[in-house]
C-alpha cells in the first residue's frame, strides 16, 4: 500500500493533481478581507459552498505544513502556516522530538499510508478532494481517500464527547460567522498525523476550521490548531482551496485498502 | 473511536460471525433504534404485522424547496433485505445456514434486546435477511422497541422487516423475481458462486472492510443517514462509514469500461417523486449478501426510490448482467425511517480499516497462501 500511496503522490509532483487542471494559488488569503458574495442557498440566507473541492498541486502542506526541506516523497516548500511569522510548529521540545522520529520512520509508521483516516485538519489538507454538502442541520464532508466522511453538527451546540470518546476524524460543531463556515472540532485520536513529514499532535487537540468563498470556484481555508500538551501556542494555517468546474464533477474512490490488497495478492 | 478493534478479532470466523459480532457491540447507541417506540408512530410495525394498534398514521410526504420528496434524516436497511442471504435459506449450499436460519427468526429475535441492552443474539443479526424471517419480521418490531428500548436487539431485527413483502403475505425475500428468489445465475455463475460458499468465504467483502456496492449496501446491518440537497442525494452508513454519492441531476454514466469503483458510478433522475438512479462500472470485489451470492462485475442496477409517506420509501431494483445473470433480477422492499424516538441521535464513527487486524492475516501472514489462491479473485 506504501508504494501504491507514494506512487500517486509521484503522480501528484509531476502533473499537479492528475486530472485536476486548475490556476496558481494565492497562499494565505485574507478570508476575512473577500469581498467575493457566494451564492446562496435556497434559503436565500446561507453560503452555498457545495461542490468537490480540492488543495492545489502548488500548495505543499500534505508534505510538510512547515516551512520544508525536500526529501524522499517530500516536496520542498513553505507550508502554510501563517501564524507563527516563522512557519513553523510551535512544539514543546518533546513535540519536536517525536516529529523527528516521525521523520524518519514516516515510510513505515504513516497512519495515511496504512490507509487510515487523517483526522483534521490533514482531511482538507492532505491532497485528496472533498466534496460538501450543506442541509441547515448538518454539513457533510465526503473525501475521496478511503470514503471517508466528516459530519458538521449546525444545529447542536455543545461538543459531547470530550474526555470520554475520541474519533479518528473528531466531532465537529459548525456555525456561520458572516460568510464563513467555522466548524470546531474537538475528541481527536492521538494517532493521526497532520502531513507526511511526522508532524502530530495529542488528543488535547482542537481545531477551528474557517471556510470562506473567495471566487466562483476558489475558498479561504484557515486552521487554528491549539493542544497544550504538543504545542507551546497555537498555530494557524491558511491555503486556498479550488473547486472542480466540470461539468459533472464526480468525487471518486480511493480505496486504499483494497489496492493494498490486491498489490498483495499479485492482482 | 475504534470499534472495530473488537470487530477485527471475530473477523476470520465466519460471514455470519459477522453479522453476529456487530449486534454484540450493543451498548453503542446505534442500533436498536430503529423500530418504532411508545409514543411514536409503529409505522414499521403497523405495515409489518398489522398489529400496531396505537400507530398514528405516518404524515404525508416532505418536500424540499424544490418540490421533490425531502428524503432527509435516518433509514433502515431495506427489508425484506438479503445481508445474511439473498436468498432463501433452503438454497443449495448455502455457506451460512446458521444465519440464514436466523433470518427466519429475525422479528421475534428484537424481544430479548432486553432492558438492559444486553445483545439480542445470533438470530436477531438474520432479521433482514431472506427466508422466512422476512414475512413474519414486522411483528418482531413492536417488542423489541418496548422491552428492548434502546438496546440491540431491535436493530435490523424489529420495525423495518415490515415492508412491502409481509404486507403482501407472499413476499420471501428482497427478489420477487425470478419467482423462486434465487439469484438467476447462469450455470457457470451458480457454480462459481457455489465454489466461493464451499472453500472461498475469505473473499466476504466485509471481512475486507469494502464498500458492499449496489445494492447490497440498501441491507447492510446498521442505519443509515441520507443527506439529500436539490443536486445530491447521499446515503451515509454508520456501518463502515459506506457511503453513496448519488447526483440527481440525470448527468449520463462518465467512466469507460475500465473504470470501476465499489459504489459504481451512480446517476439519478426524477420521474415524478419516484428517484430512478441507475448505477453502472462496479467492482468485481462485491457480493449481493455475506453467504458468497456474489455480484457479476459488468451488473447495472436500476432502482426506484419512491417515498410513500413521511416514514416510508417503497425501494424496487432491476439487476442485470449480459453474462452471468439469466434474466433481469427484480427486488422490492421497505425502508422505513428510523431513530424517529431520539431527535438527538447522529450516527458515530465506525472505523473498520483502522481496526482490521485480518488485513495481514489475509495479505501477508497466510505465507504466500494469498497470493496462491489470489485473495480477492472471484
Amino acid at each position: 500500500m506504501k508504494t501504491r500511496f507514494y506512487g500517486m503522490l509521484t503522480l501528484a509532483l509531476v502533473g499537479g493533481c492528475a486530472g485536476w487542471v486548475l490556476p496558481a494559488p494565492v497562499q494565505g488569503q485574507a478570508a476575512a478581507k473577500s469581498k467575493y458574495k457566494a451564492p446562496r442557498m435556497d434559503d436565500k440566507k446561507t453560503p452555498n459552498l457545495q461542490g468537490v473541492w480540492t488543495v492545489d498541486g502548488w500548495d505543499t502542506s500534505r508534505y510538510s505544513l512547515e516551512w520544508h526541506n525536500g526529501g524522499t516523497g517530500i516536496r520542498p516548500g513553505k507550508g502554510s502556516i501563517t501564524d507563527p511569522a516563522d512557519g513553523l510548529i510551535p512544539y514543546t521540545p518533546a513535540g519536536r522530538q517525536k516529529q523527528q522520529a516521525n521523520f524518519k520512520a514516516r515510510f513505515k509508521e504513516d497512519p495515511l499510508g496504512k490507509c487510515y483516516m487523517t483526522g483534521v485538519p490533514r482531511f482538507v489538507t492532505g491532497g485528496f478532494p472533498f466534496q460538501i454538502f450543506q442541509t441547515p442541520k448538518y454539513i457533510i464532508l465526503a473525501s475521496e481517500f478511503t470514503h471517508m466522511l466528516r459530519y458538521v453538527y449546525m444545529e447542536r451546540k455543545e461538543h459531547q464527547y470530550d474526555g470520554a470518546l475520541d474519533f479518528w476524524n473528531g466531532d465537529s460543531l459548525g456555525h456561520w460567522e458572516g460568510d464563513t463556515l467555522v466548524v470546531d472540532t474537538t475528541a481527536n485520536n492521538a494517532q493521526t498525523w497532520l502531513d507526511l513529514s511526522g508532524n502530530h499532535h495529542s488528543d488535547q487537540l482542537k481545531v477551528v476550521e474557517r471556510f470562506t468563498a473567495t471566487s466562483a470556484n476558489t475558498m479561504s481555508y484557515t486552521a487554528t490548531l491549539t493542544d497544550p500538551v504538543t504545542y507551546t501556542r497555537p498555530f494557524t494555517i491558511s491555503i486556498t482551496l479550488h473547486k472542480n468546474a466540470d461539468k459533472y464533477p464526480q468525487l471518486m474512490e480511493y480505496e486504499c485498502h483494497a489496492y493494498a490488497e490486491e498489490d498483495a495478492s499479485g492482482q | 473511536m475504534n470499534k472495530n478493534k473488537f470487530l477485527g478479532s471475530m473477523m476470520a470466523v465466519a460471514a455470519a460471525t459477522v453479522a453476529v459480532a456487530i449486534f454484540v457491540m450493543g451498548p453503542l447507541p446505534m442500533t436498536g433504534q430503529q423500530a418504532p417506540a411508545k409514543g411514536v408512530p409503529a409505522v414499521a410495525a403497523d405495515k409489518g404485522g398489522g398489529k400496531g394498534k396505537d400507530a398514528t398514521p405516518p404524515g404525508p410526504v416532505p418536500r424540499l424547496k424544490n418540490g421533490k420528496p425531502d428524503m432527509n434524516g435516518y433509514w433502515g436497511p431495506v427489508a425484506p433485505g438479503g445481508n445474511v442471504n439473498i436468498e432463501p435459506a433452503q438454497a443449495k449450499g448455502g455457506g451460512a445456514p446458521g444465519g440464514a436460519k436466523g433470518g427466519g427468526k429475525g422479528g421475534p429475535g428484537g424481544a430479548p434486546g432486553g432492558p438492559g441492552g444486553a445483545p439480542g443474539g445470533a438470530p436477531v443479526a438474520g432479521g433482514p435477511g431472506a427466508g422466512k424471517g422476512a414475512g413474519k419480521g414486522g411483528p418482531g418490531g413492536a417488542p423489541a422497541a418496548v422491552a428492548g428500548g434502546a438496546g440491540p436487539g431491535g436493530a435490523p431485527g424489529g420495525g423495518a422487516p415490515g415492508g412491502a413483502g409481509a404486507a403482501k403475505g407472499k413476499q420471501k425475500g428482497v427478489i420477487i423475481d425470478p419467482e423462486d428468489a434465487r439469484v438467476p445465475y447462469t450455470a457457470a455463475a451458480r457454480a462459481k458462486s457455489d465454489e466461493i460458499i464451499a472453500k472461498r468465504m475469505f473473499l466476504e467483502p466485509e471481512l475486507h472492510c469494502f464498500m458492499s456496492g449496489v445494492p447490497h449496501n440498501m441491507w447492510v446491518q446498521f442505519n443509515s443517514q441520507i443527506v439529500h440537497t436539490a443536486d445530491n442525494l447521499v446515503i451515509m452508513w454508520e456501518f463502515m462509514h459506506s457511503r453513496r454519492i448519488i447526483p440527481t441531476d440525470g448527468r449520463p454514466h462518465q467512466f469507460p469500461g475500465q473504470v470501476r469503483q465499489f459504489q459504481g458510478e451512480s446517476s439519478g433522475k426524477w420521474e415524478g417523486d419516484t428517484l430512478v438512479v441507475t448505477t453502472k462500472n462496479q467492482t468485481d470485489h462485491t457480493w449481493f449478501d455475506t453467504s458468497g451470492h456474489y455480484a457479476p462485475k459488468d451488473i447495472e442496477v436500476v432502482e426506484r426510490f419512491t417515498m410513500i409517506n413521511a416514514n416510508q420509501i417503497s425501494y424496487e431494483a432491476t439487476v442485470t448482467s449480459p453474462t452471468e445473470l439469466t434474466q433481469p433480477m427484480k427486488l422490492s422492499g421497505m425502508i422505513s425511517r428510523a431513530n424517529m424516538n431520539d431527535p438527538t441521535y447522529e450516527q458515530m464513527e465506525f472505523a473498520c480499516i483502522e481496526g482490521n487486524q485480518d488485513l495481514s492475516h489475509y495479505t501477508e501472514t497466510a505465507g504466500g497462501k494469498a497470493k496462491e489462491i489470489g485473495v480477492l479473485k472471484q
